[in-house]
């Protein structure tokens, strides 16, 4: 593709020197520090604010509650910071003019918008990487040694979802020529995959149902129900057919 | 190698029931510089966007150096193309010597020659010094010198100029004038203005575009010519408001004046007959008395032109 790695290199550079990077990566380590801290501790922390009705008591927490504590975390925050790093991509650019002078050379526009996905995966996979890394590092000393490779696939699947949304928001990026249109529709998207998930048959379709798989991962509890390839593959499906509708969209777009 | 730098054929483009440019013919030889001049919304951005590849057309077609501006061969072909949009946009995190770097890198030149094209560049429109700052530190004038800069990377055979010195101070535009002149005759230049000075400066040939149709083109010399003589402007020397205001009435008298307008020691004087103005416009005045500091031809405007066009027509 002409022009992609010129604009790939532009596109990492401009999210370390407006701190998205930075922040994006500090917001997950301590998220995944966060998670486990908190449940390791949660037991005492209520006790700490006196009595505490019968019904709200916690017991001991465990390994069980560290992964599904960052589940949640993870799938909540992966795809907002996945919709706040991709809704001014293509957008802003439009609205700067960038893309004009950008598009103007020899790069197609296929690359501008391959560029633009993968830079934004690239912080999604090292900021989801870390938060994994930190809960698994602080779960390992605070609970006793974990094993690696459930953890890598959580990671997977944590940066699967986040990159699903970040496709979703580029599509809206290149078809509306504002960042908060984007934005709109990632986070509606969002909301409507969330409100999907509580349909359980429906849910092992969705991005959400990527959440439950990597916990069952994690805690060796994979029933023989569960299909890890088809979940996977509609994630999967879902981010390609994001991108060829971003694809479609932008090179009809005049600039 | 394709003896035409720039062919529209037909070109239209419509935005919804708004026809923006409606069925342009143009070729640009190579070397050729032309002007399409036209005034606000007459539909010359938009030739130049589809000229660049940024937009799609309606119907017609442009070809680059031969080949089709959208297919994948016009890809390439825009290594030889050089754009300065109407409002550059620039990245205000990058410092012009790095934004000329991402341009070279898009255009694939060699490690090796992107120091000396960059450096060239930047030395070409006078910012070498403040080649390390962040753009978003410089004013327009600074900008549009940046846009000129990015659009010479890469030794360019056609330069697409929509309105290159709009923003441009006074010696960003002497500077700009010279530069282009320079390119005069080297590189094929397509420039889009509302300036008809601009045009007859800078342009061997113009077309007249008139709420997206094309409504004359020639040589630019013939082309102005026959839309009639230019305007004169005096800087008087202050003095007798009397004197001025009898010598106004007296021009106006004369056949040969077509409007004489008097504003803040500034004398404009419109003529029908440029031969006797020549000769009878200086002396009338300096009879009076009346000091002039500064004299000055000036074209009639572009309104005044399409105008006039219009009435020929």
């Amino acid at each position: 593709m002409n022009g992609y790695r010129v604009m790939l290199e532009k596109e990492v550079i401009e999210l370390w020197r407006s701190y998205r990077l930075a922040i994006t990566c500090v917001l997950f380590v301590l998220l995944g520090i966060g998670v486990t801290v908190l449940e390791r501790y949660l037991p005492g922390i209520t006790r700490l604010f006196g009595q505490v009705d019968a019904e709200l008591r916690i017991g001991k927490t465990g390994v069980p509650d560290v992964i599904d504590a960052l589940v949640r975390t993870l799938w909540l925050f992966g795809p907002l910071a996945a919709v706040l790093l991709t809704m001014g991509a293509i957008a802003g650019e439009r609205a700067s003019r960038t893309a004009a002078l950008v598009l103007a050379r020899p790069i197609s526009r296929a690359a501008f918008i391959w560029a633009k996905f993968v830079a934004v995966a690239m912080v999604l996979g090292l900021a989801t990487a870390l938060a994994v890394a930190a809960t698994w590092l602080y779960a390992s000393i605070l609970f006793g040694g974990l094993e690696v490779l459930p953890w890598i696939q959580v990671w997977l699947l944590a940066w699967l979802d986040a990159v699903v949304f970040a496709a979703i928001t580029l599509a809206a990026s290149a078809s509306l020529a504002s960042p908060v249109g984007a934005a709109t529709v990632g986070l509606a998207a969002f909301g409507a995959i969330e409100l999907g998930s509580t349909v359980v048959s429906l849910n092992l379709w969705l991005p959400t149902g990527l959440g439950e798989l990597g916990q069952a991962l994690v805690l060796n509890e994979l029933g023989p129900d569960v299909d890890p390839f088809r979940t996977v593959a509609a994630s999967a499906a879902l981010l390609i057919a994001a991108l060829l509708f971003a694809w479609l969209r932008f090179r009809r777009v005049d600039l | 190698m394709h003896e035409l730098a720039l062919e529209a054929r037909s070109l239209t483009k419509r935005f919804g029931k708004a026809v923006a440019l409606d069925g342009l013919d143009l070729h640009v030889r190579r070397g050729e510089s032309v002007a399409i001049l036209g005034s606000s919304a007459a539909g010359k951005s938009t030739a130049l966007r589809l000229f660049a590849g940024l937009a799609r057309p309606s119907s017609g077609e442009v070809l680059v150096h031969g080949v089709h501006v959208a297919s994948s061969a016009g890809l390439d072909a825009r290594r030889r193309v050089g754009f300065v949009p109407q409002e550059p946009g620039l990245y205000p995190w990058m410092t012009a010597r790095e934004l000329l770097e991402f341009g070279a890198g898009l255009l694939g030149l060699d490690r090796g020659a992107v120091d000396g094209a960059v450096t060239d560049a930047l030395a070409r429109v006078g910012l070498a010094e403040a080649a390390d700052q962040p753009i978003g530190g410089y004013g327009m004038p600074w900008r549009q010198r940046l846009a000129i800069a990015q659009a010479l990377l890469g030794a360019p055979e056609l330069l697409l100029l929509d309105e290159p010195l709009e923003w441009l101070d006074g010696p960003g535009q002497d500077d700009a004038l010279a530069l282009l002149e320079r390119l005069r005759g080297v590189v094929a230049m397509v420039l889009a203005t509302s300036d008809v000075d601009l045009a007859a400066a800078t342009c061997e040939r113009i077309v007249v575009l008139d709420q997206g149709r094309q409504v004359a083109s020639g040589a630019a010399v013939v082309l102005l010519d026959s839309v009639g003589p230019r305007a004169y402007v005096f800087d008087l020397a202050p003095g007798d408001g009397l004197a001025q205001a009898g010598l106004v009435a007296r021009l106006t008298s004369e056949r040969w004046v077509r409007g004489v307008s008097s504003t803040n020691g500034t004398l404009r004087v419109e003529v029908r007959d440029e031969r006797r103005a020549e000769r009878e416009l200086l002396p009338a005045i300096v009879a009076t008395g009346i000091g002039v500091e500064a004299m000055r031809r000036v074209r009639p405007e572009v309104d005044e032109v399409i105008a006039r066009l219009r009435t020929d027509r």
